[in-house]
């Protein structure tokens, strides 16, 4: 239906904002435009995960990640005085970008037997039913207890984590009121 | 068209890139939610690379990979706010968000 000219045209595209996007987050000195880059950096990413049949993903990836995570960032943003951030300390920008080229490097050596080892290896595929990585064949999956697929635990668990970040959360942020004795 | 683009080999290539800016964020910046975020580039690259490993080798493990990239997505989100409890309690107390200024334990 999608003939493969697009689709590897979307992909390219894709890859390039994100790279772009997400360079610019770790780049520009204003941490608030970072903010927005990186919300702009998950939008492409998001396409990707519906390019592989991540439907459930990418839409949570865009609730979650873009819809409350960044929000989280921006009620910081607020709350912190950025005209105290002295960017005389940075060091000369020599050593960052030397910083930068080293991880690349090391990075390219643990990955390259990886890419070596999967190129030209497996084609590309279909999906196989129409129903594939829908919310609803993965709500089967986590919510069906008693098959061969035991995620329920693991489902209630991971909210018990949410829960614990939110009680670590709310002891850390808590400011302690000086208390007047009657 | 024979030699297509969206392969695995490039999906992982893209993964990779990504996880090195966030490597590079984390290591080149000094203000502390720039590393935050840069934690979350790394997160998503990861996320990537699940998705994409389970796209091209022709769904090996079903819709498991699925599950096990929003289990990643929602420690993301704690670990996020987590952090950022963190960075409000560093700047009540120190006036800056400055990751050079948190040096009590140095020598």
């Amino acid at each position: 239906m999608i003939d493969a000219f697009w689709f590897d045209s979307l992909f390219i595209l894709c890859a390039i904002f994100s790279i772009l996007l997400f360079l610019l987050v770790v780049t520009v000195k204003n941490p608030v435009y970072s903010i927005l880059f990186l919300i702009g950096g998950f939008i492409p990413i998001a396409v990707i995960y519906f390019m592989l049949n991540a439907y459930f993903i990418g839409i949570i990836q865009i609730l979650v990640y873009a819809g409350a995570i960044m929000v989280l960032f921006a009620f910081v943003i607020m709350m912190i005085d950025l005209s105290k951030d002295d960017y005389k300390k940075d060091k000369p920008l020599v050593y960052r970008v030397f910083a930068g080229i080293a991880i690349f490097i090391a990075l390219l050596i643990v990955t390259i037997p990886v890419i070596d080892f999967t190129s030209g290896l497996f084609n590309h595929l279909n999906s196989n039913s129409s129903n594939f990585g829908t919310i609803e064949s993965i709500g089967k999956m986590i919510f069906s207890p008693f098959k061969e697929n035991y995620f329920l635990l693991s489902f209630e668990l991971v909210s018990m984590l949410i829960l614990l970040g939110i009680v670590g959360v709310i002891i850390l942020a808590k400011q302690r009121q000086a208390k007047e004795e009657d | 068209m024979e030699t297509t683009f969206f392969n695995l080999t490039n999906c992982l290539i893209l993964s990779f890139i990504l996880f090195g800016i966030g490597c590079f964020g984390v290591i080149a910046r000094r203000n502390i939610l720039i590393i935050l975020m840069s934690i979350e580039i790394m997160l998503n690259a990861v996320n990537l690379s699940f998705l994409s490993f389970n796209y091209f080798l022709h769904f090996i493990g079903g819709e498991k990979a699925h599950y096990f990239v929003l289990l990643i997505i929602a420690v993301a989100a704690a670990e996020a706010a987590v952090g950022l409890a963190l960075l409000v309690t560093i700047y009540r107390n120190k006036k800056n968000t400055d990751s050079n200024s948190l040096e009590i334990m140095k020598g």
